[in-house]
Parts: structure tokens; sequence; C-alpha cells
């Protein structure tokens, strides 16, 4: 029996399919094949968040997971399975959003740092957003776009290691920033909606949606790299922006009077 | 009131996240389906309102209110990234204790009253005393606003008593720029950051003073580009963290370093290179106004005539001899810079491969020596040869949004009229008095008070100002030595101090009347940036209360002023003296000075028409208001290349790029001081400054800024993001220095001049950090004023004040 090229190019899509994913698979899960035959020492360095001067590393608890730097080892976390279903869950993306907005000042905005900064230079804050990592319940997100040299132009820290009383606001400020802009559209049931943001300074979409984002933001395919491939964006919202040319002479000619 | 907009902020603000959390959504649009294209929201460009830098911003309104920003992508500037105060610019209009109506101190306090009360308060304040009174403007006021100010003291009062705070910011920039090519402001553009290999910081923190044009070279090297970064600095800042060589130098031998380099260049053979011969003039100053080094004390700035800033010929031999001491092992033992790092950047200035680009910004501006030390800037590109190629450069940045389109050009400093004209010619003041249609005689050709002078004069008794008109700007807060400048005024008590601003401030604590002024996107308005771009932008939403533009608060005084006979506001026909700029098409003049009908017309569009004449004089043509309306900002001299088409000048003095070049010529300097055409080479010695550290005073004291604020905080420390990521001042002071003092970070330290005090937290390995014997604190906190301690020593040619070095002692407190 002669079978038909195409479900052969099928079958043989599916095998490398398979493969591609059980090696994807096989990166978020490690197996155990090695068993160390001395105890790994608790590695404190990569826990240094935020980065301090070399001779204060030793002896001084620092950032949001100083409580966490004891027993590190057992807290650092794969991030959930990429062939994790994921379910839409309203109320996990309601917090997801309160979340977000509570580190921006409006949609759109560069989000605040959560955490003290006390390093000048970029390489501190490329070891845990270079390629984002989880420990414990805390997420350092990947970067979202391409990669800039001076992350503290855009990011300011809530809290910095200033000294003295970091004092509340003297004065409020009764600024009302631009809400999430909520869900894409759907042109049909089923249709891949549309990117409902900008995408410039979110080219890397995995950075929210992908296996590390937010429960409630996370995408039910993270396992697809090519996401503008079926979500469109805005070309307004991305300020793609030509003069319009004018209409061709034959222009209205067809439609119904 | 105040608490329903409190409850409205916590509801709907991505501040309040507790709220937040409670809440289900974020409001209706949380939850539905975003529209296919866009947001629903009216977007509209404009310059950012902060820096010198101009980014691009655009900026989203929604019923009546700011609520997003987002950097322009059509901005050539900042090509759609701007840094974190850009994308909370819109958020500066919200603070909650904007000024809304007019007060005046009644009994020590302010209580309100009309506009037509203010206005006529003013009118008969200037009207008793014409010649008493200064206006004090600023490198913030948009080109409209500072034209409409600078005509009306020059050409309403006949006098030059006005000046921008741009003398405290970029005044010996300019005097630079005039002093060695005869006509202000850059050649080059930011362009060339895109096209350098080798960049120099002088004396600047640019990772956090113009963070956005940093990050435009530094990710060039991301990319792969090789790009030498070197760090001259007298303390480690942000930018340090990114350099290949970093180098401290001791406060003011900064000339030291340039002359290191010259004597390098000249030891090389350069002075026999093709192009110094064919475009350049060796050149020193006059003698006998050298600042005498015995009497630094008595600093006498105000003994040198501004005529005397081109200088005097100095032949090869005496520039060779004068050179002949700076070895680089000299230098290193005057400056501290390694004689190798010398010899490293005189090596790249030399080779034709490089492009090397220096710049700058308020390390050698503010500086008792600034005008010498950015001669001499541009003086070692013109002699290597580093000048003229993209890439290759010396170029000054600036501070405020508009330093250089409001006071260098539309010439709001005391010595010069529109187009950057100085008042001392006599064809200049004709000029101005044709094109504003004034009787003959009626522009002095006296030059006004400069900042320091004009205060000076204010908050003594019996000096020669009794009332100030404050705009845009928080002198309280940003002049130096303030007990002697600003705070003297309590003790005056026939002094009258008019502040229009948007928040309550230093200044306006002690000012007798306050006009609340409409801001940035509440009103039209043109700025111009450091690269010679002009960017425009329209209303986008209603000030709060009784706001009003700064541009109607001068009309309305001028018109009052006419009405009540006042001859200076009649022009020559004895009409108003803006009705013929203002006129409609029909020869009437709208009622503009009626606020109800301000917004009848486009008053900033009618104000630059008759302004844009002035800027062919000196090449910096500019184009219609229409073309800025188009265009996303359009650097001058911008020519009319086919009907209708507005094109700019990336770079000036150089065939092929500059319009106003002669074929053949390579480079011309159509400005040139000696008029043939050819710019200078600069001598100029190292001196030590006026005060330097002693047993008494052990410590230099540094002053400057912090990326999250800007200049003196009024606008970014109202900004929550802002204001939580830089809560207040400190003290930056070396660990050792410190281990000495028996002080801690956090400890408060008491740091102490001759002049005044100020107690603040200590920082230490923070922010920035100084080498040892040197302290450093920013300006921005109204509550923790360094200017108490500074002093007010400035440069003679340029009367900037040098707010970068002083001797202090520093203790724990």
């Amino acid at each position: 029996m002669v079978v038909p090229s195409k479900l052969l190019a099928i079958g043989a899509s599916c095998v490398v399919a398979v493969a591609l994913v059980g090696m994807l698979v096989g990166f978020g899960h490690p197996a155990p094949a090695w068993t160390p035959t001395v105890e790994v020492p608790v590695d404190h360095l990569s826990a240094a968040l935020p980065a301090v001067v070399y001779r204060d590393m030793n002896g001084k608890a620092r950032g949001p997971n100083r409580s966490y730097t004891s027993n590190l080892a057992t807290l650092i976390g794969h991030g959930p399975d990429l062939m994790e279903p994921v379910a839409f869950d309203a109320k996990a993306r309601a917090e997801a959003v309160a979340r977000r907005a509570s580190r921006r000042a409006y949609s759109g905005a560069p989000p605040t740092i959560p955490h003290p900064v006390d390093a000048n230079d970029v390489t501190s804050c490329y070891q845990c957003h270079g390629e984002g990592k989880v420990i414990g319940d805390m997420i350092a997100p990947k970067i979202s776009h391409q990669r800039y040299t001076n992350c503290t132009q855009c990011h300011a820290p809530v809290a910095v290691g200033t000294p003295g009383t970091a004092d509340e606001l003297i004065v409020d400020n009764t600024f009302t920033g631009l809400p999430s802009p909520g869900r894409g559209v759907r042109a049909y049931a089923g249709a891949p909606p549309t990117v409902p943001h900008a995408t410039s300074m979110r080219e890397n979409c995995t950075s929210c949606h992908g296996t590390l984002g937010l429960t409630g933001l996370r995408s039910s395919h993270p396992w697809r790299v090519n996401c503008l491939q079926c979500h469109a964006p805005s070309a307004a919202l991305d300020q793609i922006r030509f003069d319009d040319p004018s209409p061709p002479p034959w222009a209205g000619e067809g439609l119904a009077k | 009131m105040i608490e329903l907009d409190r409850r409205a902020f916590l509801k709907s603000s991505a501040m309040a996240a507790a709220a937040a959390m409670i809440l289900p959504s974020l409001g209706s649009a949380a939850e539905g389906e975003a529209p296919p294209l866009g947001d629903g929201l009216t977007w509209a460009k404009a310059p950012c309102r902060f820096c010198g830098t101009g980014c691009g911003v655009l900026l989203g309104a929604k019923d009546g209110k700011i609520v997003a920003m987002q950097a322009d992508k059509l901005a050539t500037v900042n090509n759609g990234l701007c840094c974190v105060k850009g994308y909370h610019v819109g958020l500066i209009l919200y603070g909650q204790d904007r000024l809304t109506t007019p007060q005046k101190r009644v009994d020590g306090k302010l209580v309100p009253i009309s506009w037509d009360e203010a206005i006529t308060i003013i009118r008969d304040r200037i009207t008793a005393n014409p010649g008493r009174f200064a206006f004090y403007g600023s490198g913030q006021q948009t080109i409209p606003e500072g034209y409409a100010s600078n005509k009306f003291v020059k050409g309403g009062l006949g006098h030059n008593h006005i000046d921008p705070n741009a003398r405290l910011c970029m005044a010996s920039a300019a005097a630079g720029f005039n002093a060695t090519y005869g006509v202000d402001e850059p050649a080059g553009c930011y362009d060339d950051l895109d096209h350098c290999t080798v960049l120099i910081d002088w004396g600047n923190n640019p990772a956090e003073m113009h963070p956005v044009l940093f990050s435009r070279v530094m990710d060039r090297r991301l990319r792969g580009d090789k790009v030498l970064y070197i760090d001259l600095t007298t303390r480690r800042t942000r930018s340090s963290e990114q350099a290949d060589h970093v180098a401290f130098f001791k406060p003011n031998t900064d000339l030291a370093i340039a002359n290191g380099i010259a004597h390098l260049l000249v030891k090389a053979g350069f002075l026999d290179k093709p192009w110094v011969e064919k475009y350049f003039r060796l050149r020193q100053r006059v003698a006998e106004y050298a600042p005498d080094p015995t009497k630094r004390d008595v600093y006498d700035a105000e003994a040198i005539h501004p005529k005397n800033l081109a200088g005097k010929d100095i032949t090869r031999e005496a520039y060779i001899k004068n050179l002949e001491f700076y070895t680089p092992e000299k230098v290193e033992e005057i400056s501290g810079v390694p004689a190798t790092l010398i010899r490293l950047i005189a090596e790249k200035m030399a080779d034709p491969n490089e492009r090397v680009l220096s710049w700058w910004c308020m390390g050698p501006n503010q500086h008792t020596r600034g005008t010498a030390m950015n001669s001499l800037l541009h003086s070692i590109h013109h002699l290597s040869g580093q000048w003229g190629k993209p890439g290759a450069s010396a170029f000054s940045l600036t501070g405020q949004p508009s330093a250089c389109g409001t006071a260098r050009e539309v010439g709001t400093f005391s010595h010069l009229l529109p187009g950057h004209l100085s008042v001392l010619n006599e064809h200049y003041r004709e000029l101005t008095e044709e094109l504003w249609h004034l009787p003959k005689g009626r522009i002095s050709d006296k030059i006004g008070f400069h900042t320091v002078k004009m205060w000076d004069e204010f908050c003594t008794e019996g000096g020669a100002v009794d009332t100030i008109w404050v705009q845009v700007t928080n002198p309280g807060q940003t002049l130096p030595n303030q007990n002697k400048l600003f705070l003297a005024k309590k003790d005056r008590p026939g002094k009258f101090l008019i502040v229009s601003d948007v928040y309550p401030t230093a200044t306006t604590a002690l000012a007798d009347l306050v006009l609340p002024s409409a801001m940035y996107v509440e009103k039209d308005g043109m700025y111009g940036n450091a690269e010679r771009k002009q960017q425009q932008w329209f209303k986008m939403v209603d000030p709060p209360g009784q706001a009003r533009p700064d541009a109607w608060q001068i009309l309305a005084v001028s018109k009052q002023m006419f009405d009540a006979g006042f001859p200076g506001m009649k022009d020559k026909d004895g009409e108003w003296l803006f009705a013929k700029a203002l006129k409609n098409p029909d020869g009437s003049v709208p009622p503009v000075w009626d606020f109800a009908h301000y917004y009848d017309v486009n008053v900033d569009e009618r104000l630059f028409e008759e302004y844009r004449p002035f800027t062919k004089v000196k090449h910096k043509d500019l184009a219609p208001y229409s073309a800025y309306v188009k265009a996303h900002g359009l650097r001058w001299p911008v020519i009319e290349t086919k009907p209708g088409v507005w094109e700019e000048t990336l770079w000036r003095f150089v065939e092929g790029k500059d319009p106003y070049v002669k074929p053949g010529t390579g480079m011309q300097f159509y400005h040139s001081n000696t008029k043939d055409d050819k710019a200078f080479i600069w001598w100029h010695p190292y001196e030590a400054a006026p005060e330097e550290p002693d047993a008494e005073f052990p410590f230099w004291l540094c002053t400057g800024r912090v990326l999250e604020h800007w200049h003196s905080g009024t606008m970014t420390m109202r900004v929550p993001p802002l204001r939580r990521s830089m809560p207040h001042a400190y003290i930056e002071i070396h660990p050792d220095d410190a281990a000495a003092m028996n002080v801690a970070s956090g400890d408060q330290v008491t740091v102490e001049s001759r002049r005044g005090s100020l107690t603040l937290p200590a920082w230490l390995k923070g922010r920035g950090q100084p080498p040892r014997g040197s302290v450093f604190v920013p300006f921005f906190d109204e509550r923790l004023q360094i200017n108490l301690v500074t002093k007010e020593y400035h440069d003679p040619f340029s009367k900037q004040p040098d707010f970068k070095k002083c001797a202090v002692r520093v203790r724990k407190a």
C-alpha cells in the first residue's frame, strides 16, 4: 500500500514535534540521574538580591528573599511545567492584573522595582532577570524587551537604599492611570485574540505569558514560540503610522451605491 | 473635596496595590474587550517637560485628564525610549496642592484674590518705578512665553533687567561657543552618538542626567559596536560603572587635563596639520583681565567687559611655550588623572580612524573658569581634527527643556535680544526696534543685571531692584548662597516678589503675590533642545481652577499698562506693544488679554511668527509654526528646499551638511569673531579655584542631581513612583572619611561652609561615591537645601555661578 506523501509528512512532523516536546519536558524536569557524593553547600551567592559590594556580601541579609537564604537549596524551583494545562481563571486574572497595576503608574508605564537596589551596574539585574527565575513563590520575570544597558533609566526602585527615614509622600497625587486594557478581541468564537497592548518594550511575550508568568496571564500553550504568528498586534498601539497615501482612482467604484 | 479626590485616587490608581487587590477589577475597561485599534484615548505629541535632551513623548488623554504616556517612536532624539521621569511626566499635573487662585500676602499670610486685582497690583508696582523692576525667567519658559517676557521688558520697559535661570545652567557653554565660533550653540547633534568610537565624559554623569542619550551610545556596544568610554569625573557614578577608564580629577583641574592633551597633540606635530592653518586661529584671553590669584577672596568677576570675550591672537611660539608646562606627568600631579590616561586620550584624538566625541554638562559650565573650559574643549577637538565629521565633535549638553530654544535663542538673557543678538550692537538694536515697530532708541544699550547681580540688588537694602517677577523657576531653592541672595528678602519690607508657579515652593514662601500658572500640556507650547531642535505641542487638558498660562499673564499686565497710558507699552504708532504681532488678517486685534478670549486665536503661533525673522540674522533659521505642528522636531537652520518642504540641518559649518557653507570651502565658520571664517584654538592656563579646601574647611563640596528628580523637585517630588524611589536628599561621603568621623550610613551629618550649614543623613557607598576629601549633596530636596552652603562665585564672562565646588567642613551632627 502506498502511503500518501502528505500523511508521511504529517507523521514525520509528529515525530519531530514529540521529540521536541520531550526535549523541552526534559529541560523542565532534569532527571535525577546524578547523585552528588558530597553535600552541595548552600549557594548563598545566587540569592544575592540586591547585589552588594563584594566585601559586604558575607553576613548581610538583603532583599525580599532574605529570610529564604538559610534553606535556599530547597527553594529553587523550576516554574510550572511547560505542558501543564492552563485553564482560564477570571479571579486569578483579576488578581494578576491588580498586582501588575500596583507596580505601574498606568498601563504601559515601565514597572517599578519592588525590591531595594544598591548596585549601580546592570549585571546584577541580569543575574535574575536575564533569563527569569523562580525562588519559592517569588518570581523574577525575564526582561520583556531587548537588552539595554541602563535598567534604572526607566525602572525606579520603590524602596531605595537611601539612609534615613523613608518618609511617606507629603503631597498626594490625583493622577489616575490608564487601567489594564483588558483582553484582546476575537473575530469569532475560537479565533486567536488580538494583542490588546503595545508590543513595544514587550517583545518577549513569555516574560508575562510564559510559564513564569502570573497565574491568570499565562498562555494555555506556552510551548509555541511565535506568538504574533496568530495574535495580531495593533499598528496604532505600536505607533506604526504612515501618511495615508491618496486613494487610487478606482477607490469606491466597486461599492454598492 | 480633598478627601473625595483621595478616594478616587486610591480606587483607580495603579499605585494602590492593596485596594486594587480587594476590588475585583480596576474599572470598567479592565474586563472589557480592547478596541482593535487604539485604546480610546486621545494621543498627542509633546516634548518631555524635564531636561534639555528633548525626548518626544506621546500623552494619552481621556475625559480631560492625562492617563498614559509612551515614548514617541518618530522622535529622533529618543526613538521610542524615555527615562523614568519621561514615562511619568503626565503625573506632574496632578499633585494635590496645585496653585489654583491668585494670592496676595496680607499680614504674612497668602490670601486669595481675583485675577483682575493681581494684574492691577503688578501694573501699579511696575508703573511706579519701571527702572527698579526686573524679570527672572527660565529655560523652561516656552519659546512664545520667553519671547513675550523679553519684549515686555526690553521693548516695553526700555531696559534689560531680565535674565533666565539658564544663567545658572549653561551660560558658560554659550560664552564658550561665542568665544570660539562667534555664534552660540553646538555644531553637532545627537546623531554623533551613533557614530563616535571614543566617548569622553568631562565631569558629567549621563547615566543619570541624560539617560536616554547615554543608553543610545551604550546600547551600541551591546549590538557589537566598539566604543571606548572614558569617564573623567570627580566622583564615581552610575556612568563610571560602564566606562572602560575611570579617572578622578581634583575639582577645577579639568583645564590642566585639556592642556595636557593639547601639549601632546602639539608635540605630535598637530599644529602643522593643514586644517589648523586653514580653519583656525590661535587665541588667548586679554591678559589684563586675568583673575588675580592672590586676591581670590575678593574674586571680582564683574571686572571683565564682555567685549573681551573674543580675546586676542597668540603667536604659535607663545602657544607652544605656554603648553610646555603641561606634560602628562605634570598634569597627573595637578589633577590626579594618570599620565597614561592623558596619553591614551591624546593618542585616540590623534588617530584619524577614530571618531572622538567629548560631552559635558554642568561640570565645565558651573565653573569659575567655565568659559575657558568650554573653549578648551572645542579647541582640543579643533587641534586634533576630531571635529566636523559625524561622531567627531565636542557636544555641550543642557539641563533645561528650552535653555537653548528660549533663553539662548529668544535671548532672555540681560545682554541679548531675540535671535541671540547682543544689546551692545547698535545695528541689532535698530533691527529689533524695526521688527517691533518701536521708536528709535527704545532698546537700551546697557547690559541688564545678570542673575546673581539681580538677586543681590534685590536682597540688599537700597539695592537697585525693588520688584522681581519670577516665572517657571524656583530661585528660593536654586540660587547659590541662599542666605545672601534670597532669604535676606525677609528683612527688606520695601521689596516685592511676584511668583508665577504651579505648586507652593521655597520661592512662593517669600512671595508677596503668587499667580497660579497652567503647565505643560495645559497650554500650547514650543521648546528648543540641546541639539538645536524646536518642538511644538498643543494644549491637551484644562489647567485646574483659575490657573492660566504665563504668556497670558504677561500680555494682560502689558495691556493694562497700555490702557493706563504707560508710554513704553505703545509702539511708534501708538498701538499696544503686542498689537501688531497678534493682529487678525482683517487688522483687528483679538482681545486675548481677556482670558475668555485667549484661545480664540493661536497666540503661540502669532508670537512665534513675529520672532522668526530675528532667527535669520545669525543663521538660526526657524521654519514656520505650521511646519513644527507636523514635524516631530526640526533642527535649525531649517531651510525651505522646495515650496512647503522644510529641511533641518544636522551638522553646522561643514560643507554638504550646512546650507550656509560655501561650496569648495570644506568648513566655514561664517560668524567668526575675526570675520575671516575661522574659529579659534584657545590657550587658557589652569588656575586654582577661588575657594579651595584649607585647614578650617577641609572638604570639597559638589552639588548635583539624581535620575529620578528634576532640579528643585517641585514637579518630580509630587510623582509617587519617583518620590518613593528617591525620597530625600543625603550627603555622600567616602567610607574612610566617614570612619574618621565615626559616621555610618544613615547618621545625621552637618555640612558647613563660610556661608551656611545643613544637616542631613550620610550615605556611604550609595548612588555616587566621592573620593576622599570630597562630599556630594543633591539639590532636589526643598527640606534639605544645600544652596544654603554654596557660594555665588561666578565666571567672569558668563556670570554663571560655580555650584560644583566650595570648601566645607563636615561633622557628625
